[in-house]
C-alpha cells in the first residue's frame, strides 16, 4: 500500500532545507547503491557522512516524530538516517528494488528495510519528469507530490524515478524498519487507527465502542509488534 | 430441550471412560451415550445445526470443524476431576480428525435439578464456574484445565463437543470476536453503509484472512 502524507515539512522549513542544500557539495549517488541499482542510478547525493546531511536528516526525523499520520502508517521501530538526492536534466534512477538490509557506514545502525519513503523538496512546477513510479502487484502508480509531502511505500516493490527533462528535483529519502513486519498487518492497523480517529471525532473518545476498538488496536499491536 | 431430554431419559448409557484419554480415564466418573449409536449421532447432528445457526456461537468460535457431540449424565457421586482435553480428536466412525481448539458444554438440566456439578474452568486469571440454565452453552479453551464438581443430589445431563476453529490462537480469536461485537454495537447507531462501518468490516475480514484456516 502506498500512503501519501501531506505537510510533513512546512513551506518555510522546505525553503530552509533548500538553502542549505544549495550551498553544499554533492557526490555521485552511486556511493550508496547496491550492485544492481548502481547500473541504473544516475543522480547526486549529499555525502552520507557530512555536516549538512546530518543536520538536515535530524530535521526530517524531528518532523516525522511530530507527524501522527506518519507514525500511524509506518509504526516505525528504527529509521535510517535520511539521505538527500538531486536529479538534474537527463538524470533518473532506473527500475530497482531497495536492498533488504541497510547499514550506516560505521555500522552503528542496521535495519531491515520494510518501508521506503521519499520526502519531496521541490515543487512539481519546478521540473518536468522526475515522477517516482512504484510497481506493486496491482500495477504502477506515479507519485509527484508538493514540496513538504511524503510518500511511504513497501520496500518490496520495484520502483524507478523517471528521467528529469527540465529543472531540478531535490528530495530526501530513507528507509525504516517497522514494528509491524508484515505489510498486510500494518495496513490493517492503519485502517483501524483511522477508523478509531474518525469515530472519536463523531462519537467522542469516551464512547464505549471507541474504547473497545482502541483496546483491540493495542492488542493487535501487542500481538504483532517487534520492539 | 424437551425432545432432547425425552430421548436421553429413555437411552442406554455406558461408562464415560470409553472416550477419555489415559490420564482423564482415571479422573472421570460419569456415563455417556455410546458415541457411535444412532441416538447420539441424531441428537448430535441436530445440536450442530442449532449451533451453526446461532450467530453468538459462530462469532465466538469461528468454527472450522465440529466433532460429533457426545452426551453425558452425572448422577449422585459422579464427577470429573481436573484435566486437559486431548489436543487431537479422531472420530472412530469416519476417521475424521480435528485439533481441539475449543471445548463446549451444552447444559441439558436446569440448575435446580441437581446439586454440585459445576463446570469449573481454570485460565491464567483464575477459575470460573458455570452452572447455567438448560439450553445454555459454555465455550472454553480446550487447553485449559477444567473439571466437573461432584454431584451431591439429582442428575446432570449435558452435551459436550470439541471444535477446531478457523483461528487457532485463543488471543487472536478473542480479538476477532471483540471486533465483531464492536461492529454489532455500532451498526444500529451508524448504519451499515457508513464509511467507518465499511472500514471496520474490511479490517474484520482482513484479520480473518490473516489468521484463518479454511
Amino acid at each position: 500500500m502506498l500512503i501519501c502524507i501531506p505537510d510533513v515539512l512546512g513551506k518555510e522549513q522546505v525553503a530552509a532545507f533548500r538553502e542549505i542544500m544549495a550551498s553544499t557539495d554533492w557526490e555521485d549517488g552511486r556511493t550508496t547503491a547496491g550492485s544492481q541499482s548502481m547500473l541504473v542510478k544516475n543522480n547526486s547525493q549529499l555525502p552520507q557522512v557530512s555536516a549538512a546531511a546530518t543536520r538536515l536528516g535530524e530535521g526530517v526525523l524531528h518532523a516525522l516524530a511530530n507527524s501522527p499520520a506518519f507514525i500511524s502508517a509506518a509504526l516505525p521501530k528504527r529509521i535510517f538516517p535520511p539521505l538527500f538526492n538531486r536529479y538534474g536534466v537527463g538524470q533518473g534512477f532506473g527500475l530497482h528494488v531497495d536492498n533488504a538490509i541497510r547499514a550506516t557506514p560505521n555500522g552503528d545502525i542496521r535495519i531491515r528495510t520494510d518501508l521506503s519513503a521519499t520526502l519531496f523538496l521541490s515543487e512539481p512546477e519546478e521540473y518536468d519528469g522526475g515522477e517516482l513510479v512504484i510497481e506493486d502487484r496491482v500495477g504502477q502508480q506515479e507519485v509527484k507530490l508538493p514540496a513538504g509531502d511524503l510518500v511511504l511505500y513497501p520496500s518490496t516493490s520495484l520502483h524507478f524515478v523517471r528521467e528529469v527533462t527540465r529543472g531540478e528535483r531535490v528530495a530526501s529519502f530513507f528507509w525504516l524498519q517497522s514494528m509491524i513486519r508484515d505489510n498486510v498487518a500494518r495496513a490493517l492497523l492503519f485502517d483501524l487507527d483511522r477508523t478509531i480517529q474518525s469515530l472519536t471525532q463523531r462519537l467522542g473518545g469516551g464512547d464505549s465502542a471507541c474504547v473497545k476498538l482502541t483496546a483491540i488496536y493495542h492488542n493487535l499491536i501487542r500481538t504483532w509488534a517487534e520492539i | 430441550m424437551a425432545t432432547f431430554r425425552g430421548v436421553l431419559d429413555a437411552a442406554e448409557w455406558e461408562d464415560g471412560a470409553s472416550t477419555a484419554g489415559a490420564n482423564s480415564a482415571q479422573v472421570k466418573s460419569s456415563r455417556q451415550l455410546p458415541p457411535d449409536e444412532e441416538t447420539s449421532r441424531t441428537l448430535g447432528a441436530r445440536l450442530v445445526s442449532a449451533l451453526l445457526a446461532n450467530s453468538a456461537f459462530v462469532s465466538a468460535a469461528i468454527p472450522l470443524r465440529i466433532f460429533p457431540p457426545l452426551f453425558n449424565r452425572y448422577d449422585e457421586g459422579d464427577h470429573f476431576d481436573p484435566h486437559v482435553d486431548n489436543a487431537v480428536r479422531g472420530d472412530a466412525m469416519t476417521g475424521a480428525r480435528l485439533r481441539a481448539d475449543l471445548a463446549a458444554t451444552l447444559f441439558l438440566s436446569e440448575p435446580e435439578e441437581y446439586q454440585g456439578g459445576e463446570l469449573i474452568v481454570e485460565d491464567i486469571y483464575g477459575s470460573r464456574q458455570f452452572k447455567p440454565a438448560a439450553g445454555d452453552l459454555a465455550l472454553f479453551s480446550a487447553g485449559s484445565l477444567h473439571m466437573v464438581a461432584p454431584i451431591t443430589r439429582g442428575a446432570r445431563f449435558a452435551a459436550f463437543l470439541w471444535l477446531q476453529s478457523m483461528i487457532r490462537g485463543d488471543e487472536a480469536r478473542g480479538l476477532v470476536r471483540d471486533l465483531d461485537l464492536s461492529i454489532q454495537e455500532l451498526a444500529p447507531r451508524l448504519g451499515r453503509d457508513d464509511p467507518d462501518m465499511r472500514r471496520l468490516a474490511t479490517v474484520y475480514h482482513n484479520l480473518i484472512r490473516t489468521w484463518g484456516d479454511a
